[in-house]
């Protein structure tokens, strides 16, 4: 059984509004208000970060993760897989930017194969895609830092689960 | 991260801008304005009409008989004056009425000068509260715990400028420094050398201890309290147990997680320290922006007072980010009493 997650168009709509946005942004006083070197220096840089993020948006519209009891796969402009028992890095990050740190999202990295990858909280069932992560890591022996047990803990996650994994026909070492 | 960094730059140009608007309404809130009061007094003393026409010169090429709106897109730099753009983002400051100055040329090296002051404060600050906060946490209620907390409390509760009256008389006193100023005599206006660079060094020491005491007071209290949390937890303990050093079982994690507060604090420290050091500059002679900022705001000089608070705001503003970006990479953690994410 494989499962499919993307990003929501309504995420790669709000990407793209913030890239357009902090283009918009960087981009009329580059080219209308003649500013000093350091500004410009400055707001070249921005520009930079927020084509790159536009990029990023449109990577993202069209990337799928297929995962299935084997690994997961990232197809789409870019490629790559990472194979279950090959895995051997797995972190959950949270991130806000509000003073209260309300509000957020959390982003899962997963490293192995060679390939990394770098999930948001915002994609489809992204609950599951932790938890099947989670399980592959405490097979493959990965103990969790102590930040990514505390997310774990706000998603509800407090032990891996194998019976999720035998049902995509793994074996449990 | 990237997402992070993104939308913390996205939060915090549109800060600065709204940080912008807000600076020129205040500095606009007082009746009058500088020129007005000056040409006045020009009137009753009945002086020539040059003096008049330059004002009514300053009066066009800053649009002050325009509206506020118009106003404040020219000292931004938003809409065209007669040189075209010409306003903060060109670099251009605008005019000091009251030394008939470039407010770039009367600001000259206090700039430079007021961020090494509170650069070397918040560093200060950090390299005496980290050692003893250590310290206190674990020698908790020993002589030396109550000492530093004495200490602490009363570098809290002392006024800053009280501070510096003391000290400079001890310095001078005992140390032979000399009283106020930010370096020799000799050195003021002279181009910049090894032997003013270390002037100004010896100068900086009361200030620095000064602006910085109440903040390293704070400081030391909070570090104490997160990193006697951390030594009372489960996994400390199990360290111990298991025989590991009690250096290690103490450096390997309790002070790493004891030390969010320190970079999240960044962002609040600065404030703080930008604000108490403009007292203690009036008190201290020392030639950074606090005073010029004072008599800027009391002569309603408005482009010297509103260069020298986006000065301000700006360099908290960047503080706060780089706060916000080093807490970031370093505790990426939820609140557990918050809600889910998504």
């Amino acid at each position: 059984m494989t499962t499919v997650h993307a990003y929501p168009v309504r995420i790669i709509l709000g990407g793209y509004a913030r890239a357009g946005f902090g283009i918009a942004l960087t981009l009329v006083p580059l080219l209308l208000l003649n500013p000093i070197s350091v500004i410009v220096y400055l707001l070249v840089f921005l520009l930079c970060v927020f084509v790159g993020f536009g990029v990023r948006a449109v990577i993202r519209q069209f990337t799928r993760f297929e995962v299935s009891g084997t690994g997961i796969v990232m197809s789409g402009p870019v490629n790559r897989r990472i194979n279950w028992e090959e895995l051997e890095g797995f972190s959950l990050n949270y991130y806000s930017t509000r003073r209260d740190r309300e509000a957020g999202w959390m982003q899962l990295k997963l490293k192995g194969g060679g390939a990394r990858l770098g999930i948001d909280s915002t994609i489809s069932d992204f609950e599951g895609l932790v938890r099947l992560s989670f399980g592959a890591a405490a097979r493959n022996g990965l103990m969790p830092d102590a930040k990514t047990v505390r997310n774990l803990q706000a998603l509800g996650i407090s032990r891996p689960e194998s019976g999720r994994s035998a049902a995509y026909g793994t074996v449990n070492r | 991260m990237f997402t992070y960094f993104v939308h913390r730059v996205l939060v915090m140009i549109p800060t600065l801008l709204v940080i912008s608007i807000l600076t020129f309404v205040i500095i606009q809130l007082p009746p009058g304005d500088y020129l007005s009061n000056h040409l006045e007094e020009l009137k009753s003393q009945g002086e020539s009409a040059s003096a008049m026409a330059k004002i009514e010169f300053y009066r066009e090429q800053y649009a002050l008989d325009k509206s506020p709106l118009e106003q404040y897109a020219r000292w931004m730099g938003f809409w065209p004056g007669p040189d075209g753009f010409s306003g903060l983002i060109q670099g251009n400051w605008g005019q000091s009425f009251a030394y008939d100055l470039p407010v770039k040329e009367v600001i000259g090296d206090r700039l430079g000068l007021s961020f090494l002051i509170n650069f070397s404060t918040i560093l200060f600050i950090y390299i005496v509260a980290f050692p003893i906060g250590v310290y206190s946490a674990t020698r908790q209620y020993s002589i030396g715990d109550y000492g530093f907390t004495l200490i602490g409390y009363l570098g809290l509760a002392t006024p800053n400028f009280l501070l510096a009256m003391v000290l400079l008389y001890y310095a001078n006193v005992y140390f032979g420094i000399s009283i106020g100023g930010l370096m020799d005599d000799k050195y003021i206006n002279q181009p910049w050398s090894f032997e003013k660079a270390m002037s100004v060094f010896d100068h900086m020491i009361v200030p620095v201890i000064v602006i910085g005491t109440s903040g390293t007071a704070s400081m030391i209290r909070r570090l104490r309290a997160n990193l006697l949390d951390e030594l009372q937890k489960q996994y400390v303990t199990t360290a111990k147990a298991k025989g590991v050093p009690r250096l290690k079982a103490l450096i390997k994690y309790p002070i790493r997680m004891s030390l969010n507060p320190f970079i999240a604090d960044i962002g609040n420290l600065l404030p703080d320290v930008i604000s108490g050091s403009v007292i203690v500059s009036m008190v201290l002679s020392l030639p950074t922006v606090g005073p010029l900022l004072l008599e800027a705001l009391r002569n309603q000089d408005q482009y010297m007072a509103g260069s020298l608070l986006m000065f301000l705001a700006l360099l908290t503003v960047v503080g706060m980010f780089i706060s916000d970006v080093l807490l970031a990479v370093l505790d990426p953690r939820i609140r557990l009493t918050g809600g889910a994410t998504k």
